[in-house]
């Protein structure tokens, strides 16, 4: 935003101050007792107002190109040759009315223009490089202001994407079903009933505590997958198999809380879930120099009916996204749908002194899941 | 149908869990009058069953594996009654609120079992007062449309993306639905099909015609005040003149 022309006061306010500088060059044709400084005054003002009005594109050149140590030069070349121009012009359109006025009044003043050509030059380069500069400094400030927001906006972005994540942490359809679960054990088999309502407990204690943490070992991310899973287990019973293999290094691997769970929960409601006969649930989790790698894998039912309920695929898997965009560079979750296949895979840059390795490069994760 | 002492009310269930479907049994079994035939763990083994064992009502689950719970029901012959039971979908307890389709929320009490159980005897042997299409489109977020058909055919259940359809036609109580060489007929109104599908990709050029709009060649006068539409297939359909207004609004909104 033009800081003058973006609001109509700025602009009287900077048209009437071209008006007040016009006394300068006045100044310098005739000392402010002399009875021509009036007259000087007239002759001065139509083209230093023009001036004023001429170096308001030069906002836009101040703020395409700021101040900075590579090109700098060129930058002062490109300012000191527009304000010998500016000037130059400035001085010609002062001889013109300089001229018309001795026509009227034979004043003498266009011959005081030409003789005073050096220090009307000097003041007109100066008067250039005064705006260059206030436009310099402001242009500086908005720029300030405008990463200022977006770092603001960043940061709030992040927050939100944790916020949901937290709150689509237990979806109600399981914890229902889960319930309803538990309501038919307790005639049929009332001490899996029993171990039902612990590991229901396990899970929801698991989550909370783990969402309330900055980060997490892979570990207890994967003990936390388990007790989810035993649950859906007594649910879906013999359909839910699981094979979780996780090399030693991998498991103390620090990651955010609860990233690892949406993409286990997908796998069971939209993968498991929809086969008859149920299927096998695959996590691997492994480092590569400097990343860690977690494969989820499942089948599913191509012709299984769509599901339009709570968690519906592919907002879990957003939010992981959403989430490692704020907390990492250069981490990826990616999905591959094969025939009746699903794999979703997590890749994580590793922070040195978390790797058992310390001979891995060592990448920047800034970001608000870091303490 | 019966529900007299002698002649108990034969039960089947439809859950894809078992401790769900085992909470149902045990509440039938605590029951005289209800006689299980039998319990399906997905929506197919649902309507293989209401075929073979003829039951008097049905206790249904919404999602299961193969067909959901309306799927199903729009397989069903309209006399059987059916209970939904759910754990949570906040879509498909809209269409139960607004369509008054008894449905029991896993998990329930006794009580709750035996209020529904009473209800859906005085429902037994009528008819459902709503289609299950219009349920199952209740169930739907807004904007979001059938991506599948399911139909009846014979023994077994053919399922039809909506993609491969090319138009659908009236036949009394039923439509025909045709996807190239193929075609099937469906007991539902072609209203209930054409309010399950998306109005920005089928047009209703006839009253008795249902059409995908892309499967759309070129309109052809076929006498002094006919028109026909015709389909990539080499199909001709009829074009009422209300069916030209509609095409000529659909071409307009489609920006052609």
């Amino acid at each position: 935003m033009h800081p003058v022309l973006s609001e109509r006061r700025a602009l009287v306010a900077y048209l009437l101050a071209w008006l007040g500088a016009a006394c300068l060059p006045a100044w310098v044709l005739a000392s402010p007792g002399d009875t021509r400084f009036p007259l000087a005054l007239a002759a001065a003002a139509p083209p230093t107002l023009l001036l004023g009005v001429g170096v308001l594109p030069v906002y836009y050149l101040c703020r395409a190109v700021p101040l900075r140590w590579p090109g700098l030069g060129s930058v002062l070349r490109a300012h000191a040759a527009l304000a010998l121009a500016g000037a130059a012009a400035w001085w010609g359109l002062l001889e013109g009315t300089a001229s018309l006025l001795d026509g009227v009044a034979a004043t003498g003043l266009a011959g005081e223009v030409e003789r005073r050509w050096g220090a009307l030059l000097a003041l007109g380069v100066a008067l250039y490089l005064a705006v260059a500069a206030f436009y310099t400094l402001a242009g500086s400030v908005q720029r300030a202001r405008a990463s200022e927001r977006r770092a603001a906006a960043a940061s709030l972005r992040a927050r939100e994407a944790q916020l949901a994540q937290l709150k689509a942490q237990v979806h109600p359809h399981f914890l229902f079903n889960s319930l309803n679960a538990i309501s038919a054990l307790t005639v049929q088999d009332p001490r899996k009933a029993r171990e039902l309502c612990v590991q229901l407990a396990d899970f929801l204690r698991g989550s909370l505590a783990l969402g309330e943490r900055g980060t997490v070992t892979l570990a207890d991310e994967l003990q936390l997958a388990r007790a989810y899973l035993e649950v859906e287990r007594i649910r879906l019973g013999d359909r839910l198999a699981v094979d979780i293999r996780v090399s030693p290094q991998a498991g103390e691997v620090r990651i955010p809380p609860l990233l690892l769970q949406p993409l286990v929960e997908n796998a069971v409601t939209h993968g498991i879930a929809t086969c008859a006969r149920g299927g096998t649930l695959a996590v691997e989790a492994r480092t590569t120099p400097g990343l860690l790698v977690v494969t989820v894998a499942n089948p599913f039912d191509p012709r299984a009916p769509p599901r339009h309920g709570a968690g519906s695929g592919g907002v879990g898997l957003a939010n992981v996204s959403r989430r490692i965009a704020a907390c990492y560079q250069g981490a990826s979750l990616s999905t591959r749908r094969e025939v009746d296949r699903f794999t979703s895979t997590l890749v994580l840059p590793i922070d040195r002194e978390e790797a058992r390795d310390g001979e891995h490069t060592r990448r920047p994760v800034p970001g608000p899941d870091r303490r | 149908m019966g529900s007299t002492p002698e002649d108990p009310c034969r039960v089947l269930i439809a859950d894809d869990e078992a401790p769900a479907r085992a909470l149902l049994r045990e509440l039938i079994a605590a029951h005289p009058r209800l006689a299980l035939v039998g319990e399906a763990a997905d929506g197919l083994e649902a309507v293989e069953l209401a075929r073979d064992r003829r039951p008097d009502l049905l206790f249904l689950d919404v999602q299961m594996p193969g067909l959901d719970g309306f799927e199903v029901l729009e397989l069903l012959d309209r006399s059987v009654g059916v209970v939904f039971t759910t754990a949570y979908d906040r879509y498909a307890l809209r269409a139960f609120e607004v369509n008054a389709v008894d449905y029991l929320l896993k998990p329930f009490t006794e009580a709750r079992f035996a209020q529904a159980l009473e209800r859906a005897e005085l429902r037994l042997g009528r008819q459902r007062p709503v289609s299950a299409t219009a349920l199952s489109t209740a169930a739907r977020p807004d904007g979001v449309y059938a991506a599948r058909l399911v139909i009846k055919d014979g023994a077994k259940v053919e399922i039809l993306p909506v993609a491969e359809l090319d138009y659908a036609r009236a036949q009394g109580d039923y439509v025909e639905l045709v996807s190239g060489e193929r075609n099937w007929l469906k007991e539902q109104t072609l209203q209930d099909l054409e309010a399950s599908l998306d109005p920005a990709r089928f047009l209703r050029l006839h009253r008795s015609y249902l059409v995908q709009g892309d499967r759309l060649t070129r309109i052809e006068p076929t006498s002094k005040d006919a028109k026909a539409a015709v389909l990539i297939s080499g199909v001709r359909i009829p074009v009422s003149e209300r069916g030209l207004a509609r095409l000529e609004a659909w071409l307009g909104r489609a920006g052609r």
